[in-house]
């Protein structure tokens, strides 16, 4: 009942005029960046915060969260269009999602993509709603080694990810978690592997990494091919709804991905970003032929898509419930609710009820807008493929640049764009994925973090990650992910056993 | 490397100067768009001040006022940039003035020699770090903690996430002989977990994270490291009437390059007097557990002179090894 109460009290305030309209205006205005690839919600939001000191508290707090979804719903939109993630999360649509696209499917993609982050979002919100006091609670218990053995859990199922050697994933996991050290220790103080250049002392930037590894290098990969293979994007109009099928094979991975994306987005930092990964590994693993995974599965867009997006709302949790930012747009939101004279955490929900349920129901509200902007739009966005390559890429590789550039006004970032690119042109050519270093280069830093401050806090004792219980699970867990690594070549050989029988 | 390029850029920077005198200049600032400096990403706490100081400067300028992010380097590209930019009081660098004085002894080679090269404009606040606990230990005084942790001895454990937190707690050590083993964090928040957990056995916090913590009712705030009580908080007190003697205080400045002429100096000092001196204001920065803080542009000058030399004497007593 009382669910129902506190959404009622939410919807009552979330649904006035105004806040339906900055709501609409923040989802529109987040779309609108996250479609240009390369311009993060990050930088918008920051930008648009001295607007909202006029606003009401309860209408800012809303635009801008629809700032945050909108930029995190039109991203996936570029992620699979051409292969360029805005954000972490991300990465993992472009793998499945951009192939769906080659092979003329970015309809049913973008399709799938926007009813599961809708469906996720329903559902998080209850979930925000019903359990969020009780969630943060869980979240609490997490101390620094229970984080490490989360990474390592992370790191390991990243191996998953790939498709094809085993070596090379690991290889390519291990230069991620290698370029993630560049930069300042946090421990001591130390500046690592900066080779004397002071842009990188607070480490290399995630954006023109990612910039340069996915979105350029696409480009050079699609100037390689000749030209009758470089325009074949056309989508016919027949195929820019999902099919039955389609949604048969979507509905589980939505489902899982919806929880996975709700338990991990409660965890305060790296939990978010490691949801879509954890999701897109799960469907490998459960579907019947992985080998499909890579190569346009629908399950494989379907699954991360609605965990990144269950993560966005619950990530809410931390800062509601505990006054603690999880992420750099948690930290904004939480300036903005301070500039309105308002102190993020549990205090809020019984002192502003209107502004905490509200802004959970607007989280809803927020979703259901994005579905009903975008679907429509849809056949535009797949349309936008059929731009003559001269001129779309072009375009993008300039919205690319000011994005990286404006993101720190500071040119030393075109430079990483551009070493990135080459990067990751070698590790295409070399038969290797750059979305399992991504995961590394992210969880690296966190993990070694983790791990130092554990053995500190232990005198240098490792039984400290076994001792807890989170920790000891986590590993636990780990090592029957291993395992599931290593099964497939038993299964195999029976399979050829039983064959010959 | 002299190029054309610098050799006329020099030019062209004298030669308003030689054409027009300081008064006249003066009385046309601003005649251009004003551009504030922040050393921080967005979405960082610090981002937050500056954009609300730019928002409320703006009116009264009767001009745009841009904030431009220039992080990195834990502030040096921005300190770099701004003392090489024009001195025309179109560039302001809106940041610690503290943090800028550490600066010349947090690395090898600061990349400019701050004392010659920055001019302080104005100042804005002033706001200490916090020695907190949680909430259920036992400790309800400095003196509490002080003795349970000389019994723990080496065995107790405590928390920074910031260079003056390192600073604050290897005071808190030197004066009171415990032996407590520092574990760094990225941030704050990242603590919390830990040390509500009883494996941290106290911490030196920003502000806003202590104090919202302590809202919270899972920290507790024993002291705090500015040498006097602060209106932002009266019912703190300090470590020093605790018996530990320190004055670490962080303040925010409005900061020009050296040579910006006197009467901008005294318009942009003007602009953020009015500003910092609104309830409005005081409210705001109270929330980030400090108090409005305003000096002339002279006394903000002699105290980044003064803080440039207490952080030679931070830095040696924490044993920070300076970076670059």
């Amino acid at each position: 009942m009382d669910i129902i109460g506190n959404l009622t009290t939410g919807f009552v305030a979330a649904l006035s005029w105004d806040n339906v309209l900055f709501c609409l205006i923040g989802c529109f205005l987040g779309t609108l960046i996250g479609v240009l690839p390369g311009i993060g919600p990050i930088p918008a939001i920051a930008m648009l915060l001295p607007i909202t000191f006029g606003l009401d508290p309860l209408s800012s707090l809303i635009m801008l969260a629809g700032i945050y979804y909108g930029a995190a719903y039109g991203g996936s939109t570029t992620s699979i269009l051409v292969n360029m993630p805005g954000e972490a999360s991300a990465i993992v649509t472009c793998i499945d999602g951009h192939q769906m696209a080659k092979q003329g499917r970015a309809g049913p993609a973008l399709a799938i993509a926007a009813l599961g982050s809708f469906f996720a979002g329903t559902i998080a919100t209850i979930f925000v709603a019903g359990f969020g006091p009780i969630l943060s609670a869980f979240a609490q218990q997490f101390n620094s080694p229970d984080y490490f053995s989360l990474m390592v859990l992370g790191l390991v199922t990243a191996v998953i990810l790939a498709h094809g050697s085993v070596l090379k994933a690991v290889t390519i996991i291990l230069v991620g978690l290698l370029l993630g050290l560049v930069g300042t220790d946090v421990n001591s103080g130390t500046t690592r592997y900066t080779f004397g250049i002071s842009d990188i002392w607070d480490g290399i930037d995630f954006l023109p990494v990612v910039i340069g590894m996915f979105g350029v290098t696409e480009i050079i990969k699609n100037l390689e091919a000749k030209q009758y293979l470089r325009d074949p994007i056309k989508a016919k109009l027949s195929t820019m709804w999902p099919t039955k099928k389609d949604f048969r094979d979507s509905a589980m991975p939505i489902l899982r991905g919806t929880a996975l994306g709700s338990i991990l987005g409660i965890l305060p930092g790296g939990g978010a970003v490691l949801s879509s990964f954890a999701a897109y590994t799960v469907e490998k693993k459960v579907a019947k032929d992985p080998s499909r995974f890579g190569k346009g599965a629908i399950e494989g867009v379907a699954g991360p898509e609605s965990a990144n997006n269950a993560a966005s709302q619950t990530s809410f949790i931390p800062l509601l419930t505990l006054g603690l930012p999880s992420n750099a747009v948690m930290a904004l939101m939480m300036g903005a609710m301070m500039i309105q004279g308002i102190q993020p955490g549990s205090a809020v929900m019984t002192s502003r009820p209107d502004l905490f349920w509200g802004m959970v129901a607007s989280m809803w509200i927020g979703n259901a807008m994005l579905v009903v902007l975008n679907l429509p739009l849809l056949p535009m966005w797949v349309r936008l493929l059929s731009v003559p390559y001269r001129l779309l890429y072009p375009a993008i590789l300039m919205f690319c640049v000011i994005g990286v550039y404006a993101n720190n006004n500071n040119a030393t970032q075109m430079v990483i764009v551009a070493v990135f690119t080459l990067f990751g042109y070698i590790l295409m050519r070399v038969g290797a994925e750059p979305a399992p270093m991504i995961l590394g280069f992210i969880l690296g830093p966190l993990m070694e973090e983790n791990l130092r401050r554990s053995l500190v806090l232990s005198r240098g004792d490792p039984m400290i990650f076994f001792n807890r219980p989170i920790s000891a699970t986590l590993l636990f867990l780990t090592f029957c992910v291993v395992l599931l690594i290593v099964l497939p070549s038993f299964r195999k050989t029976r399979e050829v056993a039983f064959q010959e029988e | 490397m002299v190029t054309r390029r610098v050799v006329l850029q020099g030019a062209a920077a004298a030669l308003p100067a030689v054409m027009m005198p300081g008064v006249v200049r003066a009385q046309q600032y601003p005649a251009q768009d004003i551009h504030f400096i922040c050393a921080f990403p967005p979405g960082s706490g610090a981002d937050v001040l500056v954009r609300y100081f730019a928002e409320k400067v703006r009116p009264l300028t009767g001009r745009n006022v841009l904030v431009e992010n220039k992080s990195g380097a834990m502030g040096n590209i921005s300190i770099a940039y701004t003392a090489r930019a024009k001195p025309d009081g179109y560039t302001v660098f809106v940041h610690g003035g503290s943090g800028v004085a550490a600066s010349m002894s947090l690395f090898k080679n600061p990349p400019v020699d701050v004392a010659k090269t920055i001019q302080i404009a104005a100042t804005i606040n002033r706001q200490p770090f916090m020695c907190v606990v949680a909430t259920d230990s036992p400790y309800k005084t400095l003196a509490d903690l002080t003795k349970a942790m000389k019994e723990k001895g080496a065995k107790a454990n405590y928390a920074t996430a910031a260079t003056n937190g390192t600073v604050m707690g290897e005071l808190y050590k030197q004066a009171t002989g415990i032996q407590a083993v520092e574990v760094v964090y990225k941030t704050g928040g990242d603590s919390l977990n830990d040390q509500l957990s009883g494996r941290i056995d106290y911490a030196m916090q920003d502000p806003v994270y202590a104090l919202a913590q302590q809202r919270e009712g899972r920290l507790r705030i024993l002291g705090i490291s500015t040498g006097t009580r602060l209106d932002a908080t009266p019912d703190l007190p300090t470590m020093a009437e605790q018996g530990v003697p320190m004055d670490v205080t962080g303040w925010f400045a409005a900061m020009v390059p050296a040579g910006t002429p006197q009467p901008v100096i005294q318009q942009i000092n003007k602009w953020f007097v009015e500003v910092v001196s609104t309830p409005e204001t005081k409210a705001f920065l109270n929330k980030f557990g400090g108090d409005p803080f305003i000096i002339s542009p002279d006394e903000g000058q002699k105290l980044l002179l003064k803080d440039i030399d207490s952080w030679k004497e931070h830095v040696r007593v924490a044993k920070i090894v300076p970076q670059g």
